[in-house]
């Protein structure tokens, strides 16, 4: 996920589950809650948004296809044995109660994120370890956005972890859960991976009253 | 360890540095970042580790050997130089060229987490060390709970995960024909064993 890493509140004191709850129920921003601790997720970079869009592009109509449901971006996924929920970029389940849910995912096959600096500790680390341990989940896809790389957790024929590391563009992601193979260039289609270029205030100005003369 | 400043430098400037510096620096292709120290709970880890990969060797008369970390691996082919912080070289020890203090074939790497270098070991460091042939398993040691993860290299380049959480378990190291006693790694840490 893209979002800044602020914990609300000194940790000293851990969040109760109750509070993270309400919330959850009261604010329209999304946070995620691992333990005590609480944290807001922030608005995407463009090319966060880009890399979600051609992963949505190529997942969503071969879950579709399976009878399952990708899901990026808005989707929580929680843990059934702990307090502990989290929002990945994206999610693909098959299971039905999850299909019919309105409140997340439960039992995710693929679990999809797109790197960004505030976030790479938690989604290699901590968020990783989480994920792995989903009796559900058989694919972790990690995607660089700096670079053409990805890292690709996948259960083996023993349900075995292993992991697969992507950096050329010819190479192709195996889902067979999903039957379909998604190519590293796809996902990465019109990204470009310069600095980002970012509109400075008086430049968005500029542009809104541009906008404004035209009509 | 934990990490500092990143400064660019040239590979022959950051030689000369290495060579008469106390301080030690990592090398990235054009940048340098110094070495913090470490803390209590790491150092322990490191010496526990460095001594069950010792007694198992060992025990299994294997021709392999364990260095601290204060012996550098060197990454010609993607221009990094990494202080591990175990490694451990089967048969004869390959040394760089430019720098003979460096070494180029460890057959294991360990690094100990920390949170400021946990992005760094998983990612990029792992991604440099996956680039040396010699390299078959690759283990990361988190200081605040039990958590040893092992990466075995097979064939086509995939990388075998264990991951284990809890004293009682063996952690296979199949390319050195051992095997390590979690209790070991984490010997005298009663208070993250419970």
């Amino acid at each position: 996920m893209n979002m800044q890493n602020q914990p609300l509140y000194n940790p000293l004191e851990p969040w109760s589950w109750e509070t993270y709850r309400q919330l959850e129920k009261e604010s329209d921003l999304r946070y995620e809650y691992y333990d005590g601790e609480i944290v807001c997720l922030a608005g995407a970079s463009n090319r966060h948004s880009d890399l979600c869009t051609n992963l949505t592009l190529q997942i969503a109509p071969a879950a579709r296809r399976k009878g399952c449901k990708a899901r990026f971006q808005e989707t929580k996924v929680f843990r059934p044995d702990g307090e502990k929920y989290f929002y990945p970029d994206g999610v693909v389940t098959c299971q039905p109660l999850d299909l019919q849910a309105q409140n997340g995912v439960r039992n995710p096959v693929i679990i999809v994120e797109v790197l960004s600096e505030s976030t790479r500790s938690k989604d290699l680390g901590l968020k990783l370890r989480e994920y792995l341990s989903l009796s559900s989940l058989r694919h972790y896809l990690i995607v660089e956005q700096t670079e053409c790389a990805i890292y690709h957790y996948r259960r083996n024929a023993e349900g075995r972890w292993e992991v697969v590391f992507y950096e050329s563009p010819e190479q192709t992601i195996d889902l067979p859960e999903l039957e379909t193979r998604i190519s590293v260039a796809a996902i990465y289609e019109g990204i470009t991976f310069g600095p980002e270029v970012n509109l400075a205030e008086e430049e968005m100005a500029e542009y809104e009253t541009k906008e404004v003369d035209v009509n | 360890m934990g990490q500092k400043a990143i400064l660019p430098t040239t590979l022959e400037t950051y030689i000369e540095i290495e060579a008469s510096s106390k301080e030690r620096y990592e090398y990235y292709d054009g940048h340098i970042l110094a070495m913090a120290g470490g803390s209590p709970e790491y150092g322990q880890l490191q010496v526990n580790t460095d001594t069950a990969l010792n007694n198992a060797l060992r025990a299994a008369g294997k021709p392999c050997r364990t260095f601290s970390s204060d012996v550098k691996v060197a990454i010609q082919s993607v221009r990094r130089r990494f202080y591990p912080d175990l490694s451990v070289v089967c048969g004869p020890v390959e040394r760089d060229q430019k720098e003979t203090q460096a070494i180029t074939n460890p057959v294991l790497v360990v690094e100990i987490l920390s949170e400021s270098t946990e992005s760094l070991d998983r990612g990029e460091k792992f991604w440099g060390y996956r680039q040396l042939s010699s390299l078959r398993e690759y283990m990361l040691i988190s200081q605040d709970k039990v958590v040893i993860e092992i990466f075995s290299r097979a064939e086509d380049d995939t990388w075998r995960i264990q991951t284990l959480t809890a004293p009682g378990q063996t952690a296979d190291l199949p390319a050195l024909g051992i095997r390590l006693n979690v209790e070991d790694i984490y010997f005298g840490m009663e208070n993250i064993m419970n």
